[in-house]
């Protein structure tokens, strides 16, 4: 399995971080011999700049902005790559790849994918329907596309109240004001409908999972989140023994069949009632907390596709916790201008505009 | 012309740093022969004959191209 080429999105380590890094960290500390290619959207996206993690990288156009071009540029770098196995970081990337199934197919390209079928019952406004069928409540929610239908739901389920992007973001609104300002927001951004849903207060947690073609449990990992940011995602937390939590996750994979990585949110009430709040179709941010307390997940889906392995274990260690922090790297321009120009990562090495042939221009300081 | 057009860094491959704003831009090639030339200080006219001896185009085309580049390059503040 040395040879092995993987790529993978998500590579934006921000304060809103997709799960890429996470994703190949765990890769290369079960195999430094992998090819671990980025595929990123933002020239800023830390990910390019992080030669110890990623082996190259490329930029491509949004998958929204225009789907043939998305795919061409894609394939371009699975081509130029020989791609083994491709692990999508975003929801929005697998409608495309669920619709393109057999382009990769027929290139040997290999990844777990959920059916469109299965993929739709993990999204927000059917969270309802499947909590019923998981056994868990959720909060109460209405997804509302004018301002009378937002003041109908906020009747309904009451202040605060959390105001939600279709796709991303959340924000609870204490006030009638606040929920029309979330409102605007959400619908500039994400488009609509906008979903307001009850306010549950208690403590947070999550669950990471893999489940195989077919709906096989190939892992499954809760944390406590200990400490949030503003916009509610992790910066501490800590892996539990929580066999609710795996059991739930259990059942999702069995009720849906889901294929690939995922993650289950969860609230707690001081009364110990259990909510589902959302399902993620992907693996989350803190990936790594649970390869680090002994379950690979994103190594268990490669042997997965490449290999067919189906049997691992349940165990983890209870008590392990991810404390994430700010670095700063520090790169010339001229790493910048390589990656805007040609679309790709930049070499460990470049030098900077003050010594590089091919610069005009470039000096020491502004005011001497 | 203004000095602040002879504050920006570039590269070969169009790629336009601002120093002092910290804002980058990526241009073509004709927009990076215009940039050198009016680091050099030249005219419209000689940047206009360096257009069409460089790029095989007639004069008129040459000419649009110069004075639209040079409007871009104003809504920028590069020139006045």
């Amino acid at each position: 399995m040395s040879s092995l080429t993987i790529a993978v999105s998500g590579i934006n380590s921000i304060d809103n971080p997709g799960a890429g890094i996470g994703i190949i960290r765990s890769l290369k500390e079960a195999n430094p011999d992998f090819q671990c290619i980025g595929l990123s959207y933002d020239a800023m996206d830390p990910g390019l700049y992080l030669d110890q993690y990623v082996d190259r990288a490329y930029l491509l156009p949004y998958p929204s902005a225009s789907r043939e071009k998305y795919l061409e540029r894609l394939f371009y770098v699975c081509e130029k790559e020989k791609v083994d196995v491709i692990i999508p970081a975003f929801d929005s990337e697998l409608p495309h790849y669920i619709q393109n199934r057999g382009m990769l197919d027929e290139r040997n390209i290999r990844l777990l994918l959920p059916t469109r079928a299965q993929f739709e019952r993990t999204q927000k406004v059917n969270l309802p329907a499947l909590g019923e069928r998981l056994g868990l409540r959720v909060p109460v929610t209405r997804a509302v596309t004018t301002l009378e239908e937002l003041n109908a739901a906020l009747d309904f389920v009451g202040l605060p109240a959390m105001i939600k992007g279709v796709f991303y973001e959340a924000y609870c609104a204490h006030s009638f004001f606040d929920a029309h300002h979330y409102f605007h927001r959400m619908a500039v951004k994400w488009g609509f409908p906008v979903l307001v849903q009850q306010y549950v207060s208690g403590h947070d947690f999550n669950l990471v999972g893999l489940a195989g073609r077919g709906g096989t449990n190939l892992g499954l990992v809760p944390i406590k989140k200990l400490l949030l940011t503003q916009l509610g995602k992790i910066w501490t937390a800590i892996t539990i023994d929580n066999p609710q939590m795996v059991e739930v996750g259990k059942r999702f994979v069995e009720e849906t069949h889901f294929t690939g990585g995922f993650e289950l949110e969860f609230r707690m009430t001081e009364s110990e009632e259990l909510y589902l709040l959302e399902i993620n179709p992907r693996f989350p941010a803190w990936v790594y907390l649970a390869t680090a307390a002994g379950m690979n997940l994103p190594m268990r889906y490669v042997s997965n596709v490449t290999k067919g392995e189906y049997e691992y274990g349940q165990e983890y260690e209870v008590g392990k916790m991810l404390v994430r922090y700010t670095g700063e790297l520090i790169r010339d321009l001229s790493h910048l201008e390589f990656i805007t120009i040609n679309g790709e990562k930049s070499p460990p090495s470049l030098p900077s505009p003050l010594e590089g042939e091919g610069w005009v221009g470039g000096r020491r300081s502004m005011v001497l | 012309m203004d000095k602040r057009i002879n504050r920006i860094a570039m590269s070969e491959n169009g790629f336009i740093f601002d120093p002092q704003t910290g804002v980058s831009y990526v241009t073509n090639s004709t927009g990076l022969e215009i940039l050198k030339k009016l680091k050099d200080a030249k005219e419209v006219d000689d940047i206009r004959e360096h257009v069409v001896k460089e790029f095989e185009v007639s004069s008129e085309e040459a000419e649009r191209d110069v004075i639209d580049f040079l409007e871009l390059l104003k809504s920028k503040g590069f020139v006045e």
